[in-house]
Parts: C-alpha cells; sequence; structure tokens
C-alpha cells in the first residue's frame, strides 16, 4: 500500500507537466541584431543544425555530393526544406517594447555544410522603432516540439550598426532580451 | 468512509488520465516534420498576440524534463561524433560506448509523447498481463519502431532521387493512419468481448487468465509501425558517412532503450492497477464494480486514440 501511494503521488507530481520537449532535430543558435539609430531593422538567425537531420538534408539536395550547396540547391533546400517554416513564425518570436512582431517574411537565406552539419542563415526583417529604455524579446522555439535549440546565451546575439547605448543582452526565460 | 470512496474516484481518475498526461498533450504525438512543404501549404501556427511563448515548458517538473532534452543533445551529438570517429579509428571500447550512449538515448527520447505508451497502458488497465508479457510486448513496439525507421532509411539512402522528408512525412501519415485503424480494431474487439462477459457472467468479470500471443503482437504492432524519425536520420547519416555497420550498433541500442522506457511505464501500470483494486478487496463487489469500469473505460480510451491517430493522416 506504502508502494502504491508513492507510484501515485509521483505520477501526480510528474502530470504536473504535461507537455514536455520530443525532440527530433537539434539546433545551435546566433543571432546578429542589425540596428540603426532609434530602430531594430533586422535579425539575422543563424541555424547550425545536428549531424543526423544534417545528412538527411545533405543527401537530399546536394546532389552533385560536392559537400557544398550552389544556388541551385540551395533553392533547392529553400523550397524544400525551408519555407514550410513560414508556418510555424520561422520558429521566431519578437517581442518589441512588449509587442508582437509576427514575422511576416524572411529574405537572404542561405544554406551551407560544415563538416557534417548543415547551416541555415536567413534575415527577419523587424524595421520598428525603439525608445530609450525599451526592451527587444526574441524567442527562438518550435511550438511543436520537433526541433530542440541549444539553451539560449547572450554570447550568442551579436548588435550589429548603431549599438544604443548602456545596452545589455540577457537571457530570461529562455528567451534573449536586449534592452536599453 | 466517504473519504475513501473519493479516494478510489481519485485513483481511477489518476489511471486513466495518467498516461495521456505522463506522455504529453494528444496532439503531439505523431509529430509532423515542421521542415518538409505540404503540397497544400501547410496551416500557419501563429502565436496568438501577447502569447507568444504558448506550449513552453511550465509546471514543477519543467527543469527535470528540460534537463532530459538537454541529455538528448548532448547523447545526440556525442553519438554522431563518435561513429564519425570509430569509421577511422577503429576500437571495441568505442563500440561499446555507442552501445551505451545509444540505449540512454533511446531511454530517453522514448519518455516523449507517442511510442504506443498510451496504448499499451490502457491495454494493461483491463487486461491481465504477467510481467514476462509486459517486456515481450515493450519489446515488439520498440522493435517494430526502431526497425520500420531502418527499413525506411536504408530504401531512402539507397535511392538517391528520392526526396527524403516529403516521404518520411508520407510514410508517417500513412503509417499513422495504420497503426490508428488497427488499435481501433483491438478497441472494438475488446469492448465486444467485455459486453459478451457481461452478458455471460451476471456481472462477474472475468477477464483472460492470460493475453493470447496473436492480440500482444498485433498491439505491439499497431503500437509501434509509425517509424522512429530519430533512428530514421541515424540510418540516413550511417549511409551518408559510409559508417552503415556502426549505426547498427546505435539502432539496436536505441531500440533496446525505448522498450526498457516503455517497459518502466507499463510496470508502473500495472502497479498502480493492483493498488487501486486493493484498497477495495475487502470489499469484493465494489473492486469488481472498480474492474469493470477500467474495462470499459480504458477500451473506450483505445477506440478513442486510434481515431485521433488515424485522423492525423489528413493533418
Amino acid at each position: 500500500m506504502k508502494q502504491f501511494r508513492m507510484i501515485a503521488v509521483l505520477l501526480i507530481l510528474l502530470n504536473s507537466y504535461p507537455l514536455f520537449s520530443h525532440p527530433h532535430v537539434f539546433i545551435d543558435n546566433q543571432l546578429k541584431v542589425k540596428m540603426t539609430t532609434g530602430k531594430v531593422q533586422e535579425v539575422r538567425i543563424i541555424w547550425m543544425f545536428d549531424a543526423f537531420f544534417s545528412s538527411n538534408i545533405i543527401m537530399q539536395f546536394d546532389r552533385n555530393r560536392n559537400k557544398r550547396f550552389e544556388p541551385g540547391e540551395i533553392e533547392s533546400v529553400r523550397q524544400g526544406a525551408f519555407q514550410n517554416l513560414k508556418n510555424f513564425n520561422y520558429f521566431t518570436f519578437i517581442e518589441i517594447n512588449g509587442q508582437n512582431r509576427k514575422v511576416q517574411s524572411v529574405r537572404d537565406f542561405s544554406a551551407s555544410i560544415s563538416g557534417n552539419r548543415l547551416i541555415y542563415e536567413f534575415t527577419v526583417v523587424v524595421n520598428a522603432p525603439v525608445r530609450p529604455g525599451g526592451k527587444i524579446s526574441i524567442w527562438i522555439f518550435d511550438p511543436t516540439n520537433y526541433v530542440a535549440f541549444g539553451e539560449p546565451k547572450a554570447a550568442q546575439v551579436t548588435i550589429m550598426g548603431k549599438k544604443p547605448a548602456g545596452s545589455k543582452i540577457s537571457i530570461i526565460n529562455n528567451k534573449y532580451v536586449i534592452s536599453y | 468512509m466517504r473519504f475513501q470512496k473519493y479516494f478510489v474516484i481519485l485513483i481511477v481518475f489518476i489511471i486513466f488520465f495518467t498516461p495521456v498526461l505522463l506522455t504529453g498533450q494528444l496532439n503531439s504525438s505523431g509529430q509532423s516534420n515542421p521542415f518538409a512543404s505540404r503540397p497544400d501549404g501547410g496551416t500557419a501556427r501563429q502565436p496568438e498576440a501577447g502569447q507568444p511563448n504558448f506550449q513552453k515548458p511550465t509546471g514543477f517538473f519543467k527543469g527535470i524534463w528540460l534537463s532530459f532534452v538537454k541529455a538528448q543533445k548532448a547523447m545526440n551529438a556525442y553519438l554522431s561524433n563518435k561513429i564519425t570517429e570509430i569509421k577511422n579509428n577503429y576500437s571495441t571500447i568505442s563500440v561499446i560506448i555507442i552501445l551505451f550512449i545509444s540505449i540512454a538515448y533511446g531511454a530517453f527520447h522514448a519518455l516523449g509523447p507517442g511510442h504506443g505508451k498510451v496504448i499499451i497502458s490502457s491495454y494493461i488497465l483491463r487486461e491481465n498481463i504477467s510481467i514476462r508479457q509486459t517486456v515481450l510486448l515493450s519489446a515488439i513496439v520498440a522493435v517494430t519502431h526502431v526497425f520500420s525507421a531502418l527499413i525506411l532509411g536504408v530504401i531512402f539512402g539507397l535511392i538517391s532521387n528520392l526526396s527524403i522528408i516529403e516521404n518520411q512525412e508520407t510514410t508517417r501519415r500513412f503509417a499513422m493512419l495504420l497503426s490508428g485503424i488497427l488499435i481501433i480494431i483491438i478497441g472494438v474487439y475488446l469492448t465486444v468481448r467485455s459486453i459478451k462477459h457481461k452478458e455471460c457472467s451476471c456481472g462477474e468479470i472475468q477477464p483472460d487468465n492470460k493475453t493470447p500471443g496473436w492480440r500482444l503482437l498485433l498491439l505491439g504492432f499497431s503500437a509501434g509501425i509509425v517509424p522512429c524519425p530519430v533512428s530514421l536520420a541515424i540510418v540516413i547519416f550511417g549511409i551518408y558517412i559510409q559508417a552503415f555497420h556502426f549505426v547498427l550498433i546505435a539502432i539496436i541500442g536505441i531500440s533496446l532503450g525505448t522498450a526498457v522506457t516503455i517497459f518502466i511505464l507499463a510496470f508502473l501500470v500495472i502497479k498502480i492497477k493492483k493498488g487501486a483494486l486493493n484498497i477495495t478487496e475487502k470489499r469484493s463487489k465494489k473492486a469488481a464494480r472498480i474492474q469493470r469500469y477500467l474495462e470499459y473505460a480504458s477500451s473506450g480510451f483505445i477506440i478513442f486514440f486510434g481515431i485521433f491517430i488515424a485522423l492525423s493522416f489528413f493533418h
């Protein structure tokens, strides 16, 4: 009876977390936030995939097996293994001064191979004004839990262009936060 | 006495909802590959305004589950590095390491939604199944789940002009449909059997003393037939780097690890079922009634889950 009670309690506790990642793909992230005076222009996002998933994409799209993607192959990758991410907001959720900025489109997509790993790079156009004392929050995550992104680290974010005075990059609740 | 009554109700409730809750929300089983292009363009899953972090991990055990994900990421990276390394620099110790890391990887991965845990748990709730049979059932699910991926991976890897991720998606959807239909058939069969038992035994429940082998096989097959995407990716990796034989070791390890997790969960469900029935053992009528509710509810749940899986074909 005691043993049964312990198991029941354990299961109740486990139930407190109804959904957790069931990842099949792992990605390491890097962000380059481009700013001009009083404005966030764009965010360049770089994803480095795990070697297993990478091999699937490389086998399918590196048709001439030269371990690099030519422009035609990059376009095939974009169409065949990237553009559907628009239905998932490109796993990118941006909030500026508390307001959501829906990712409408991305540009300058590029795919490359480094060792056994696949790399995607693309730019999210933000073009939003920022006021002094404001905050830019960027979440990179997959709501379906098919993809698990590496734990965010402040070092993965670089501010390009006109960096606001006193700006600070921190990680709060699994998101990158630039405050200034 | 009243407290005891509510406690029993609570236990039955936990028994039924634990498989679903423990293994994740229903909508996350049979996840589709978000990278794969859909002929219909797909459906946008934008977050609601002001709720960009929907479905983010919550709850008391968030930290533990997130560390499970981190552990899987680390094992994934370690395995790919080790398989690449061993290809050029063979050592028996590396083979053993690959096997053990794969077992751990499979065990952690199978903790996530899917992998037949809900079906098996529901089945165990209503049927008498021995520990030996539970081991066998867990093994059938794991082997079917992982080795269907192996066969698929070999086909994808060897036919060079095949669109891997699109075909993987198509195969997954058809496998879900087949799995769902088989599960519905099992659920309907069990319900009919329960009704017949009730009719012929004046309310006394007399479940089979032992689950027949064919039913274990069908149950395991239907629960595991959707190919494991992780194993599939590993097989294609093996073909890509020309280290297929080492990848086979990883696949065997993942299969073993998956079986272990499924077995542990099934074992817990057996214990809980016994516990719930023991609470009322002094009053056999109540125990019989609970057993009967368990039968009907779990058959219904199996049918419901089968329909849910089959419908994911259209998503």
